[in-house]
């Protein structure tokens, strides 16, 4: 992992020292990662996209202020959060934790129950269960399941404590298992077809 | 933890790390790359729009004052005057400034420091000078 980290560092030195590729070259490593996260958080691709661009032009404007001792990504993804955050405020979509019974129908993928409980759980339905988290579990998760960061590189990300990140990544588990066990309850169920 | 607990786990971490990352649009890097190339245009580009606009409304207003007589539909006047030219000013420097220009403020608490200096230091026609003094 130090590497990667070295290579980020230098990135950014060399773009503090006036060096135009090196934005470039910062962009390009980080781009997808960001996008990612951004985009299972949204659900909306060009809301995604807007807010990566405004992730990344937030972070090249405030670069002098970046410790080069942390990693740069996770510093990316604490820029990530608060971008979202006002996203989703200003959507007016509720970031309370009162609703964790929210529905998540199993007939609403383009596959179907039938090919759905074939699958097991693979990645289309991984995308829907976490696509069906309230944002703070849904991020906790995105960040240290899916991004790889570490409890407390996520704790940093997310401002929170770790024990608070621990406790909404358990609780997002169980409301995955919930949500995962009614799509087996449901692959017993005989299933007309239109 | 029981037995589908435990399937759950595994199959749900082998699923969460078979996610795929995304891509954004092809333009991404370019239209990132080509804003903060803008914004750094900006913030390095002098700022005499906004100086020139601030000098000009500065010496009007001092101008204006040193030619009032404390009468009040002169005063009325010169004000209305100075509000004009400082709408003026501030139109032609949104106008004229594509972003927030570094010491921007800086510059014009100057301007109007010095327009204020000259408005107190200068002679004024001797009738506006001397109101209440013995003649």
């Amino acid at each position: 992992m130090s590497e990667p980290l070295d290579a980020d560092s230098a990135l950014v030195r060399r773009c503090l020292a006036g060096d135009d590729g090196a934005y470039a070259a910062l962009l390009e490593r980080h781009q997808a990662r960001v996008y990612s996260f951004l985009l299972r958080l949204t659900q909306s691709a060009p809301d995604a996209e807007d807010l990566a661009q405004v992730v990344f032009l937030k972070a090249f404007r405030s670069l002098e202020s970046f410790d080069l001792a942390r990693p740069f990504h996770s510093w990316l993804f604490a820029i990530a959060h608060h971008a979202a955050l006002d996203f989703l405020r200003a959507r007016k979509i509720d970031l309370s934790l009162d609703h964790e019974d929210a529905a998540i129908d199993p007939a609403d993928g383009a596959d179907g129950p039938e090919r759905l409980a074939e699958a097991a759980l693979d990645g289309a339905l991984a995308e829907r269960l976490i696509a069906a988290l309230p944002p703070l579990y849904r991020e906790a998760l995105l960040l240290r399941h899916v991004e790889g960061l570490s409890v407390d590189e996520t704790a940093a990300a997310l401002g929170v404590p770790e024990g608070t990140v621990k406790i909404r990544l358990f609780r997002a588990r169980e409301l995955m298992r919930r949500k995962w066990e009614a799509f087996e309850k449901d692959e017993t169920r005989e299933v007309p077809r239109p | 933890m029981n037995k589908t607990e435990d399937q759950f786990d595994r199959s749900l971490n082998a699923a969460l790390a078979s996610l795929p990352q995304l891509r954004p649009s092809a333009a991404f890097s370019s239209t990132v790359l080509a804003s903060f190339k803008r914004e750094r245009r900006a913030a390095l580009a002098p700022a005499w729009p906004l100086a020139a606009a601030l000098a000009a409304s500065s010496a009007a207003i001092a101008a204006g004052a040193m030619s009032l007589t404390f009468s009040i539909p002169r005063l009325a006047t010169g004000a209305a005057k100075a509000v004009a030219v400082l709408e003026a000013a501030g139109r032609l420097a949104l106008h004229a400034l594509p972003a927030p220009q570094a010491g921007a403020e800086f510059s014009a608490a100057a301007l109007l420091a010095v327009a204020l200096f000259l408005t107190i230091s200068m002679p004024r026609r001797r009738d506006t000078r001397l109101i209440g003094a013995k003649s």
